[in-house]
């Protein structure tokens, strides 16, 4: 295949991966805000993809590296690119499909981490940077951000005990809009730079793009609004799962769950580790489920939740290994992955329509499917 | 393998400081506020209310600043 066919196709898959992950992650920002009330649904989600965008032009940091040194870049190429994107892809989907907050940057790695194995053996990956870059501080992240949650919440109710009841919902409301809305903006600055690093970075390896260049403009401006038109449409299905799913959320707790995610996030970022946001904020909100005096946290999707965060990394490997493997093997291969991986993808939304999940019900708390029944809803139209 | 555990405990004290800081000031803030309003409403004012009220919310205001500064300086 043509070079600079394939590196199209390259662009494209980071864009739509880049959609994907604006979807995923609106909850990390948004859920508190959406389930307390302090933001109407829809208004939280385009104040959230507003915030994206800007931050996507706040700095342009450029990736040094696509897979951040996880492996040995020499053996990347456009199409391993290709079969990791269409990995991560397919795994975001998937989990948002049943409504799971995973991780898109563990997909992104696993996706990438998967296709290079396969196309360059095991020795192209780096196993310890590994282990030291993402499984560590993910096992980290949640707990920093819990442990904060939870002592927040607990001091947040002690201190307003004696206020009145009627007036200290709408103050917390405020400060959750504020949050809210600097995590929206730190999430802009990161993850959508790591679509415009990949999508450089493999125009500078195919010579489209000169050794060492920035992204160009239109890759900063399509990032930013690849990011933030999937960031409006509304991950529905997370946000139901983070805001009402886990523990019962009032003011108070969704400030203290999300100034908790902010300063974690803020905090490690500045001194040099990547978290993911999406175990971040789901610490946070376990955290504040856990210092509310007398309340509930529904550990069966708690539980369900941690699961995702483990075999992410492993099952987007796997399928951005499957990927990898068939695009590299020529044109034809990379046909078939793109087409297989649109009817995925299309497959995923049909199956998604017969039990929409929208601004409309999205403070509905989500009962456990019943195999084989259709959910009748009402007003589908409403997303 | 080579994990920096000094990094991971500064993390840890940096942002659980931050963190359960500004949700203190910000309660209190809002406590303050609340006492304020409900003398208020009684047709007095609570003075000390509105100090706490007004010095809480300003801290808060200048962690988001600095907030800010981080993201947009990285």
């Amino acid at each position: 295949m043509d070079v600079s066919v394939l590196v199209t196709i390259v662009v494209v898959t980071a864009l739509i991966f880049d959609f994907t992950n604006g979807f995923h992650d609106t909850a990390n920002a948004m859920a508190t805000s959406i389930a307390t009330g302090a933001l109407r649904p829809k208004t939280a989600v385009a104040l959230s993809a507003v915030l994206n965008l800007v931050g996507a032009f706040l700095s342009v940091e450029v990736a040094k590296t696509i897979s951040g040194g996880l492996v040995d870049d020499a053996a990347i190429t456009p199409a391993v690119v290709f079969g990791g994107l269409v990995g991560a892809i397919v795994w975001n989907l998937l989990t948002w499909y049943v409504g799971l907050p995973s991780s898109s940057s563990h997909a992104l790695f696993g996706g990438l981490i998967g296709a290079t194995w396969v196309a360059a053996g095991s020795d192209a990956v780096r196993f310890a940077k590994l282990a030291e870059k993402v499984l560590v501080p993910a096992l980290a992240a949640p707990l920093i951000a819990m442990f904060a949650g939870m002592v927040a919440t607990y001091l947040a109710f002690r201190i307003t005990r004696r206020a009145t009841a009627s007036r200290t919902p709408r103050g917390f409301r405020i400060g959750q809009i504020a949050s809210a809305s600097m995590l929206s903006l730190a999430h802009g600055t990161n993850d959508a730079q790591k679509t415009m690093g990949i999508i450089t970075l493999t125009m500078i390896s195919a010579g489209s793009l000169p050794q060492g260049s920035g992204p160009p403009v239109w890759v900063i401006v399509s990032a930013g609004a690849a990011i933030a038109l999937g960031t409006y449409l509304g991950g529905w299905r997370i946000i139901r799962t983070l805001g009402k799913g886990i523990t019962d959320i009032g003011a108070p707790q969704g400030f203290a769950a999300q100034a908790s995610a902010t300063a974690v996030i803020l905090t490690s970022s500045h001194l040099g580790i990547a978290l993911s946001t999406t175990h971040v904020c789901s610490g946070g909100i376990l955290g504040a489920g856990l210092g509310t005096p007398q309340a509930k946290v529904q550990w069966g999707t708690a539980g369900r939740m941690v699961l995702a965060w483990i075999i992410t990394l492993p099952a987007a490997g796997l399928a951005g290994a499957l990927a990898g493997v068939v695009a590299e093997s020529g044109t034809f291969g990379t046909v078939v992955v793109a087409v297989v991986g649109l009817a995925f993808g299309l497959g995923i939304y049909l199956r998604s329509r017969r039990d929409v999940v929208g601004a409309h019900n999205v403070n509905d708390i989500p009962v456990e499917p019943i195999p084989g029944e259709t959910v009748e809803t009402t007003g589908g139209a409403a997303r | 393998m080579n994990i920096n555990w000094a990094l991971l405990v500064e993390v840890l004290i940096v942002a659980f400081s931050t963190a359960v800081g500004t949700v203190i000031l910000f309660s209190l803030g809002v406590r303050g506020w609340s006492d304020h309003a409900d003398a208020r409403a009684k047709g007095g004012s609570n003075v000390f209310g509105v100090a706490t009220a007004a010095v809480s919310f300003a801290l808060c205001a200048a962690v988001v600043a600095f907030g800010l500064w981080i993201i947009v300086a990285g």
